[in-house]
């Protein structure tokens, strides 16, 4: 299990701010407590993946901090985008107790405080999605609210569908969606795989839509799978053509999330000249992506296997000769 | 509409061509009994119907919370015999098939799903069908005085509609006794909106608001946009209802429900609360005034005062003023979106939720019962399963992992007695802490009398009878349950815990050690004892032998085989 320090250089190392739009005055607000400068600069935002993945990456910063729990609070001012925040910290919060472990794994205390945290959180949700039948960003919590609460994959189905009817192309709620019906959350891989086909049918020319097959293929590593079949990273390959490689592409925050994950496939794979533009695309700011499922501290890890990544694309060029493109 | 008084007996009639229809209205109901008399006022009815139903009679009944009523149709004669036989058998209540009634009266609501007791506890308006196991203590004095009290001419109203006012000259007792208003419909639940675990296969929104004109449009604005929404576009439900109920006069019971299909259960549960939550910030003007047409269609029928009359009997017994059918029609016409969503809102606030699926909905939590603070006492472990009840001279706590469900002496709703000698102690909030000496091994029969039975008022003790008292669990099942027990103390006392069970450990490896040192002595000493009798019997070849000596072996022999079969046992019971 980590430790708060090593969380705290994690969250220095990771961060996916800097691949939102004005992330480095988000950045500082949120540092310095100031949650209606946060507030402000998230309003801004155009993509509902941009403004999920700040209320995560703000709600999720020192979760063992209850002062800036009380900042949030302080600061909703009775918008949407305000409560939303509330209710992300309290989701946070809640998990960070819960820990990284499996269900069988925590105990009846931690469980009750982790229940009684989401059922806070989603109090402030379903209030929102009442009011605003149409925002976005709270259907999107209410997609993991629904799984900590075990309210049932039919239920996080439908909170799912409300939003996708709203806009489709939300990569995070896919995401979100996907870790329910994994089998580690009651769900089968055949339901998973199903929903994985289902959005890479229904994605949008150069939607991440069919990348949310990496995340179903690091999940079954992550469950023993250690050798990813072949079929599988052709299938990556075919995504990441399709999707963060396509011309039409609108790069938001998510599309980081993807390469970090796209490199994490194929760094477990042993494919690292696969790897490596994904490692390039992250260019300075690496995110986390599920790079935590790697055994090891996940930043040490990024950094080892970055530079393993680009040593086998240097080697792969080298072998094509100097003449030839990379 | 005539309104005339014969002996402190309200009577209301209002023509209506055709044959007549009558009824009387009781100003009395479940919220008026308490749970060692709970059902009394549905026994007596029923048995007073009893004695003037027909087969063809065209007859209904019911008992609400605070109102029964009775409704007769036919010729005139047909309805004026039906209800002075009825208010004769009010008055000398024929009690002669109690048993019968009663039993048929507990049977039929067996599968009601008891959701008031979460609101109001086990006691006045959490009362009703589902809790009618007063039945099994009530007699026929106490139902005699049940309807001599309640059943009088000044608590009741009798309306009748047809062409001419009926000569029914009913002989309820005398009607100049005091009024007998309804109680206030206060809950107990605190912090609502919360969920109810009260079962059945539906999802139930359950409020309690003001009896507005505003709350039949909710209830029919509510039914429909949740109508179309699990029903039309999504197929999850069937059936669809909200409901109006009266309570106290002042407050009514509002209840929307869906029925539910196992496999779409919990996203028609979160698609139901969405819904109905949604109304709470706005309500569709076109739906509004669907509502409003369709409830205002019942204003076009002919004889308006004699379709709203028993209503009006209603409203008359619970000390509210009257209203004409104009009124009433005016006053669902002058509802607005803002009171419709305003009354929504006090729905949702004061709401129950009832769902077989999930908890946490919309962040509510289960209405907590016995919550109270854990009484001081003497404890006795369950031995079926992890669990304690302490019981002092305050009350009993039962403590079941990390919960703790207290029911105090002087807030017993009842308690029930099995002829066993177990006993059901609950509490006015409707906590139960169960105490059944077959599942402890140290509390019995006289002990529960002594430290339960004396504190709780006799009035209040209801037996029950049940064919036999729980199983005493098996020995594996208790060693298992001893096991988790010593776990749970280990991880929650720490250190203390920790060395509690290791010293625990410790004890129990040195009785099979010990029990082992014995049973190796034990079977050396059989196979000495043998072989020395073999020895004495080969010593017989070189002459008679001393017969002292086997009449010493022979009991030293068979005492060591008797510890050896001990042993044996008690090495087989440390296994399990």
């Amino acid at each position: 299990m980590p430790t708060a320090r090593d969380a705290a250089s994690t969250a220095e190392f990771f961060d996916p701010l800097a691949h939102v739009p004005n992330g480095a005055a988000l950045r500082g607000a949120r540092d310095a407590g100031d949650i209606r400068a946060v507030l402000a600069a998230t309003g801004a935002l155009t993509t509902h993946d941009d403004v999920v993945a700040t209320l995560w990456a703000v709600a999720g910063h020192a979760t063992v901090d209850p002062r800036f729990t009380a900042a949030i609070d302080a600061a909703d001012d009775g918008t949407p985008l305000a409560r939303t925040l509330r209710a992300v910290r309290y989701v946070t919060v809640g998990w960070a107790i819960r820990s990284r472990f499996r269900a069988e794994h925590v105990s009846a205390g931690q469980f009750e405080q982790f229940h009684d945290w989401l059922r806070r959180a989603e109090r402030v949700l379903f209030d929102v999605c009442s009011e605003h039948p149409g925002y976005v960003p709270a259907w999107e919590a209410r997609i993991t609210t629904a799984r900590g609460l075990e309210l049932g994959s039919g239920e996080a189905r439908r909170r799912f569908d409300r939003l996708a009817a709203l806009d489709p192309q939300v990569f995070a709620a896919q995401r979100a969606y996907l870790q329910q019906i994994l089998p580690k959350w009651s769900g089968s891989w055949e339901e998973a795989s199903r929903f994985v086909e289902e959005c890479t049918a229904g994605a949008a020319p150069g939607s991440l839509g069919p990348l949310l097959a990496v995340d179903l293929a690091v999940e079954r590593w992550l469950d023993g799978e250690r050798i990813v079949p072949p079929a599988m990273l052709d299938r990556v390959r075919q995504a990441a053509m399709s999707s963060v490689w396509h011309p039409e592409h609108p790069r938001t925050v998510a599309t980081a999330t993807a390469h970090a994950n796209l490199a994490l496939l194929f760094t477990v794979a042993q494919q690292y000249a696969d790897a490596a533009p994904h490692f390039e695309a992250l260019g300075d700011a690496p995110v986390e992506g599920m790079w935590g499922y790697h055994p090891g501290e996940p930043a040490v890890n990024f950094r080892t296997h970055r530079d393993l990544a680009a040593k086998a694309a240097a080697k792969a060029a080298g072998r094509r000769g100097p003449g030839a493109r990379a | 509409m005539s309104l005339s008084t014969d002996r402190g007996l309200r009577a209301m009639f209002a023509y209506r061509p055709g044959r007549m229809t009558a009824g009387l209205v009781f100003r009395v109901g479940y919220a008026d009994e308490t749970l060692p008399t709970s059902g009394i006022t549905a026994l007596a009815l029923a048995l007073a119907l009893r004695s003037v139903e027909r087969p063809g009679l065209d007859l209904a009944a019911s008992v609400g919370p605070t109102v029964t009523e009775v409704r007769v149709s036919g010729s005139e004669d047909r309805v004026r015999a039906t209800l002075r036989g009825l208010s004769d058998a009010l008055a000398g209540l024929p009690v002669r098939h109690r048993g019968t009634e009663a039993r048929a009266l507990r049977e039929r609501t067996a599968d009601v799903v008891a959701l008031p007791p979460w609101r109001f506890g086990l006691q006045g308006y959490g009362l009703g069908p589902g809790q009618y196991v007063g039945l099994h203590r009530v007699t026929d004095d106490e139902l005699r005085a049940w309807a001599r009290r309640w059943f009088v001419g000044s608590n009741t109203v009798v309306w009748s509609t047809g062409e001419s006012t009926p000569d029914l000259d009913l002989a309820l007792p005398d009607g100049s006794g005091p009024d007998l208003p309804a109680p206030p419909a206060d809950g107990l639940a605190p912090h609502l909106p919360a969920e109810a675990p009260a079962g059945g296969s539906k999802v139930i929104w359950d409020a309690v608001v003001p009896d507005v004109p505003a709350l039949g449009v909710l209830a029919e604005v509510a039914r429909r946009a949740v109508f179309q929404n699990l029903r039309h576009d999504r197929g999850w439900t069937y059936d669809v209802y909200a409901l109006v109920g009266v309570l106290d006069g002042q407050r009514a019971m509002l209840q929307i429900a869906a029925g539910l299909r196992q496999e779409t259960a919990a996203a028609a549960t979160g698609e139901f609360l969405d819904t109905w939550g949604r109304l709470r910030y706005a309500v569709d003007q076109n739906v509004l005034e669907t509502a409003r047409a369709h409830l205002l269609m019942a204003f076009d029928e002919p004889h308006q005062d004699a379709m709203w009359l028993s209503d009006d009997a209603v409203r008359t017994l619970l000390g509210r003023p009257a209203v004409s059918p104009a009124q009433r029609r005016t006053a669902i016409e002058n509802v607005t979106e803002a009171d419709v969503v305003a009354l929504a809102r006090q729905a949702w606030d004061s709401g129950l939720l009832v769902t077989p699926v999930g908890s946490g909905w919309a962040g509510t939590s289960f209405v907590p019962r016995g919550a109270g603070e854990p009484v001081a006492g003497r404890a006795f472990e369950r031995l079926d399963a992890d669990a304690t009840i302490v019981v002092g001279n305050e009350g009993a706590t039962l403590r079941d992992g990390r919960t703790r469900t207290t029911v105090r002496f002087d807030a017993t709703a009842a308690l029930l007695a099995y002829p066993d000698g177990g006993r059901l102690l609950i509490g006015l909030d409707g906590a139960r802490v169960p105490l059944e000496p077959t599942l402890h091994g140290d509390l019995d029969v006289p002990a529960v009398v002594r430290l339960v039975d004396q504190h709780v008022p006799s009035g209040r003790t209801i037996p029950v009878p049940r064919p036999e008292a729980p199983g005493r669990p098996d020995r594996v099942r208790v060693q298992k349950v001893r096991k988790a027990r010593a776990e749970r103390e280990a991880g929650e006392g720490g250190l203390r815990g920790t060395s509690r069970r290791l010293v625990a450990d410790a004890g129990s490896v040195g009785a099979v050690v010990g029990i082992f040192l014995a049973l190796l002595a034990a079977i050396s000493g059989v196979l000495a004892s043998m072989a020395a009798l073999l020895l004495w019997s080969l010593a017989w070849l070189d002459g008679p032998q001393d017969w002292q000596f086997p009449a010493i072996m022979v009991p030293v022999g068979l005492i060591c085989a008797g510890v050896t079969w001990l042993c044996y046992r008690g090495l087989r019971r440390l296994r399990q």
